[in-house]
């Protein structure tokens, strides 16, 4: 028997109460990041169709304020209750990462913003692309998130 | 003064002695299973409150189960 397969016999040797818990907790969190993801990701897919087909047909993409207020507002309940959830759910190590993850994407941020607004003072190159930053700073987000959890 | 590196611990051994998982453990702890490996393998230092759970959990005072390589309690070099 190898050694990890000695440790997942021992470990699947006393399902506890503390197993029952751990369950409970990881299905909760899956939960809510479901919950997250699918109501999130509403405002993006419809902004994508909208756009995608006012591209399609050559014409510009404009949207009613009260859609794209509403869209806002869902956005930030979603963002702000979802993390308000996930507090509950989330144990010291991986809110430890959480922060360190964000430190790096924020610092990411923080380096790229201000050398692209300069650069292109300068006539070097185009004007910074909001859309193009808020990506930026989710992907370096997940990257750090991956690194710090399999690292 | 030093506070450089992660203490040691026998967390793995105390848990192996109540024949208990990590993921028992770490319900009962109320943390994930991955944050009972990473203090067993060294990789991450538990809070102070966590700390005092670890304690309690096994009936041991706190130095008994980690060891920063310092002595014993009281001295804080």
């Amino acid at each position: 028997m190898t050694v990890s397969g000695g440790r997942a016999m021992r470990d699947s040797v006393s399902r506890g109460e503390g197993e029952r818990r751990d369950s409970a907790r990881r299905r909760k969190r899956w939960l809510i990041l479901a919950a997250v993801a699918v109501l999130g990701m509403i405002p993006a897919f419809y902004m994508g169709f909208q756009d995608g087909a006012a591209m399609a047909r050559s014409r510009p993409s404009i949207w009613s304020p009260t859609l794209a207020a509403v869209l806002a507002g869902l956005y930030l309940v979603v963002m702000i209750g979802g993390s308000l959830l996930m507090r509950s759910v989330t144990d010291e190590l991986e809110r430890q990462r959480g922060y360190m993850a964000a430190s790096f994407a924020g610092l990411t941020l923080m380096i790229v913003y201000p050398i692209w607004f300069l650069l292109w003072r300068g006539g070097f190159v185009p004007e910074p692309i909001h859309w193009v930053l808020f990506v930026l700073f989710w992907l370096s987000l997940a990257l750090a998130t991956l690194f710090y959890r399999f690292r | 003064m030093d506070f450089e590196g992660y203490v040691k611990n026998r967390l793995k051994v105390l848990r192996a002695e109540r024949d208990w998982s990590q993921a028992e453990l770490g319900g009962r702890l109320g943390v994930s299973r991955q944050a009972v490996n990473a203090i067993e393998t060294g990789k991450y230092d538990p809070s102070l409150p966590l700390a005092f759970k670890l304690s309690r959990l096994f009936s041991v005072p706190i130095e008994e189960i980690f060891d920063d390589g310092f002595g014993g309690a009281g001295d804080a070099r």
